[in-house]
């Protein structure tokens, strides 16, 4: 008897994950435990992947967030090489205005009032929109995520005290506070990035004291709780890999509506003057978009495709990370 | 409710008496096939019970009658024959009338399957109106008829109650009320008393039996409870991962000569009246292990006899708590949760505390592990007054004193690997070597008889009864003393039931353990316990030793909890059956 359940184990186990390199235990006890698999365990078997490689997988057979992916990769790398393709100043005259695309094959997208290359522009344009988009997300992200867990996580007067600062932040106006924020600030890429990331925070620290509010009456961590965890052990250690998903999501669209926002401040000439934006470029061809409609045009594909990418991300990384198959995250 | 039975039972009388037929059933996933060509039928005003543990494709089974399979399952072959209508081959619109009117379905969880923003009255009408033309009127006077007729008090007022305001057995009174709303012909229970008390599951079980005989239904009883099987219906089918094992008829399920998986069920499955005890014996456990081929060999581990002496008793407890008073306060009212309780446990004791859900033994554990504040009270372990220590002070005292949960689901952070799961308690009582770690680790995993190959795998790639050894084994790995058990086999299935608590037996012996034993099972209390106290309304009503409470109770409320455990309630009709047909295959 005993051979067959050692003989059995592995097979027990083997729709799980690819089988352990398998180890002869004749001397252990035989294991009766380990039942034959359930359904359950069958089911959750196909599907799961041990270490996240599932949602990878995931996220990668999604077509739209694979496209939004590539689109994104090719702007990234469009902003680092920016100073190599283009290394003269975007903002210099080069050429005689109002070119429009395809007239001149050494300006492929034309020039502007005062004969600056367009495509130079957006390239470069999209190292601050990139650029301030990140780091306005990441600093949001940081904040939000601080405060929300410290909020959810404690409960009781701390949570009172910090939601109350982050509804007085809620109860004002977005744009009318970064718009502000930068008029005091001097604007410039650092300024308009912690303007940005002021105005965002809020949303975030609420998702996460609502996802730590629900995650810390589970039983996991009640049990750290009496295994004697410490309060930051129990946050980022159990609590926190767990709220993760939601916030990745929030993240990628974050993102998104900081590159809006950092177009929006140059549009209205907010931003820094010092530096080609592509809502600066818009804010400039707005007096002549009846004659040359172009150079609003294409500055403007440039902000929706930006953001149709990171949405599509969003879209994927949502459909990934939320495992409609399997009881995990509950 | 009158009106609504005589005509019933004549209209029923004509036709034949079979009234499902399933045949070579197959419900597939992807690859895998949770239900595997089941047969079964049901006759009318027969109850058939449906056996099997976590996984074995009876709930899907039922849902598959009701053609409310999730949508990535497919039949790929099988009949469902329902009053010699192919239920398979209709249109999802006769589908939709089919349901509610001919087939009903009651589920597991009273507290979230009714609608909590609409009265009762409203959901029970809404339902009357979809199937029948009723006016408003007429549709509330037969809601208050089926209320009466599930036995809600005062139905002409209770009527108009929301859901929260009713109590758990009473919502599973109103689903039920729903269910019959358009006398079903067939009504499905899926585990329809697993949530609640053992008092209240009698009252529904006696209910749904009543309620058979009225209206002459036919009842698909789904259940892992054998007890409930064996007092309330007239057949059974056994299932065991999608394969059913056998049928039989209920009066033979207990009698020798029956599948090893049946017969394992039976003898692993603990009752009261037994009075087992672990001191006499270990109890039976089912093996099932899986050929290569995909058969599986089931077999029966009978128990052990074995004579453990008591512990002996000595003049310092482990633990003493006196006058413990635990409030909880919500906005506008104060919720005594637990109400001046004392109590003490020796060192090698196991104390087993009883009580239906709210009666504060889950806040008692969580507050001797000061995982809730006392307001009031002190809490002694090992001689030291742990009530006041702060969290600091608390930090080696919590490497004697351990949990371990009720839902081995829940109770592992399923982002975290098995080792790392074990390792971090280590690391935060400060076992800085790895190696040392991970001797202790491999040590914890022989303890709750794990291969320790699996150290690297996550939560889920396990079934129940392993995740609840791995949460043993986190209680396990500082070497507490003391370890509190909340509930630690109400979330398994009764073969797991069984392992588990030979495994709990053993290791208070090889490794000195106390136990304090939470549970509102009877007899697994009785089986594990040497002293037994039961609460009530946030406060002990009684307490003995192991064998005085359950032969001379000295409380109504203790005799009232025996009397339910042991199901001592009328006979129950069954169903009369002269032709005696059987399904082949």
């Amino acid at each position: 008897m005993s051979t067959t359940e050692i003989g059995a184990h592995d097979t027990a186990f083997a729709g799980a994950v690819p089988a352990p390199s398998k180890p002869e235990t004749p001397a252990k006890p035989e294991w009766h435990n380990l039942r034959a698999p359930d359904a359950r365990t069958t089911l959750t078997a196909a599907v799961a992947v041990p270490a996240g490689r599932r949602e990878l997988r995931v996220f990668l057979r999604n077509p739209n967030a694979l496209f939004g992916l590539v689109f994104l990769g090719i702007m990234v790398v469009l902003a680092v090489i920016a100073p190599l393709v283009f290394p003269a100043d975007p903002l210099g005259m080069v050429t005689k205005p109002f070119l429009w695309p395809g007239q001149d094959a050494a300006y492929p997208l034309g020039s502007d009032s005062m004969g600056r290359d367009v495509l130079a522009g957006i390239v470069h344009g999209s190292r601050i929109s990139l650029f301030v988009g990140l780091a306005a997300t990441l600093l949001g992200l940081s904040a939000g995520v601080l405060v929300g867990a410290t909020a959810g996580y404690f409960g009781g007067w701390v949570d009172d005290v910090l939601m109350r600062v982050v509804e007085i932040f809620q109860t004002l106006p977005n744009f009318v506070l970064l718009v502000v924020l930068v008029a005091i600030l001097q604007p410039s890429a650092i300024t308009v990035t912690v303007a940005i990331a002021i105005v965002s925070w809020p949303m975030v620290a609420r998702l996460t004291r609502a996802e730590f509010r629900a995650i810390r009456e589970k039983d996991y961590v009640m049990a750290a709780r009496s295994l004697g965890f410490g309060d930051a052990r129990i946050i980022f250690k159990e609590v926190l890999p767990n709220a993760l998903p939601p916030l990745i999501v929030t993240s990628s669209v974050m993102v998104a509506s900081a590159i809006l926002m950092e177009s929006a401040l140059s549009f209205m000439g907010l931003g820094d003057p010092n530096v080609v934006s592509w809502g600066s470029m818009i804010g400039n061809g707005r007096e002549l978009i009846r004659t040359a409609w172009y150079l609003t045009l294409l500055p403007g594909l440039a902000i929706v495709f930006t953001v149709l990418a990171l949405n599509l991300i969003g879209d994927g990384l949502n459909d990934a990370l939320n495992p409609r198959f399997s009881e995990e995250r509950a | 409710m009158n009106a609504i039975t005589p005509t019933l039972a004549q209209s029923r009388d004509t036709g034949t008496s079979r009234l499902l037929e399933v045949q070579d059933l197959t419900i597939r996933f992807g690859s895998a096939d949770p239900v595997k060509r089941l047969s079964f039928h049901i006759d009318r005003g027969e109850t058939l019970a449906v056996v099997g543990e976590s996984g074995s494709g009876k709930s899907l089974s039922a849902l598959a009658l009701m053609r409310l399979l999730p949508r990535n399952a497919r039949i790929p072959n099988g009949r469902i024959t329902f009053e010699g209508t192919d239920l398979l081959g209709l249109s999802e619109r006769d589908m939709r009338r089919v349901r509610g009117r001919d087939i009903a379905m009651i589920f597991q969880e009273p507290m979230t399957s009714l609608n909590p923003v609409t009265t009762i009255g409203n959901q029970i009408v809404e339902v009357l109106r979809l199937h029948e033309k009723l006016s408003r009127k007429q549709a509330r006077a037969r809601a208050i008829e089926l209320l009466d007729l599930v036995k809600i008090p005062d139905p002409s007022k209770r009527v108009d109650d929301f859901p929260h305001q009713l109590s758990g057995g009473q919502r599973q009174r109103v689903m039920i009320a729903m269910a019959v709303a358009c006398k079903p012909k067939l009504l499905i229970a899926d585990e329809p008393t697993t949530a609640l008390d053992a008092t209240i599951q009698a009252q529904i079980l006696e209910l749904l039996d009543e309620l058979r005989t009225k209206l002459s239904m036919g009842l698909l009883l789904i259940t892992h409870d054998l007890g409930l099987v064996s007092r309330w219906s007239d057949r059974v089918v056994v299932m065991y991962h999608g394969d059913k094992l056998e049928e039989l008829d209920t009066g033979e399920l207990f009698e020798p000569g029956r599948h090893p998986y049946t017969s394992g069920l039976t003898q692993a499955s603990i009752r009261l009246d037994e009075e087992v005890h672990y001191t006499a014996r270990s109890l039976a456990e089912v093996k099932v292990v899986r050929n290569p081929d995909g058969t599986n060999i089931y077999d029966v581990k009978q128990p052990v006899a074995r004579i453990l002496a008591p512990p002996v008793s000595e003049t310092e407890p482990l633990l003493a708590v006196r006058d413990l008073s635990v409030v909880y306060e919500t906005r506008n009212r104060a919720n005594k949760a637990l109400d001046n309780v004392s109590l003490t446990l020796a060192k090698g004791e196991t104390l087993g505390i009883v009580g239906e859900s709210g009666s504060g033994k889950s806040t008692l554990s969580k507050a001797i592990m000061r995982l809730v504040k006392a307001q009031q009270g002190s809490i002694v372990f090992q001689g030291r007054d742990i009530t006041a220590l702060s969290p600091g002070q608390l930090q080696p005292v919590r490497r004697d004193l351990q949990m371990i949960f009720q839902d081995p689901f829940g109770s592992l952070n399923p982002r975290k690997s098995i080792r790392d799961i074990l390792e971090a308690p280590l690391i935060v009582h400060g076992i800085r070597d790895a190696d040392e770690r991970r001797r202790r680790v491999n040590e914890t995993f022989d303890h709750v008889r794990l291969p320790s190959f699996v150290a690297d795998r996550y939560p889920h790639e396990f079934s129940g009864g392993q995740r609840q050894r791995i949460g043993i084994a986190r209680a396990l790995i500082l070497r507490p003393s003391l370890v509190i058990c909340d509930e630690p086999v109400s979330a398994l299935d009764v073969s797991i039931q069984a392992q588990i608590l030979n495994l709990l037996v053993e290791l208070k012996s090889t490794l000195g353990l106390s136990y304090l034993f939470i549970s509102h099972d009877l007899a697994v209390v009785q089986y594990i316990s040497d002293r037994v106290i039961v609460m009530k309304d946030a406060r002990i009503v009684e307490e003995s030793d192991h064998k005085t409470i359950w032969r001379s109770p000295k409380t109504d409320y203790t005799r009232a909890l025996i009397a339910a455990a042991n199901d001592k309630g009328g006979a129950r009709v069954a169903h009369p059956r002269a032709e005696l047909e059987r399904v082949t295959g």
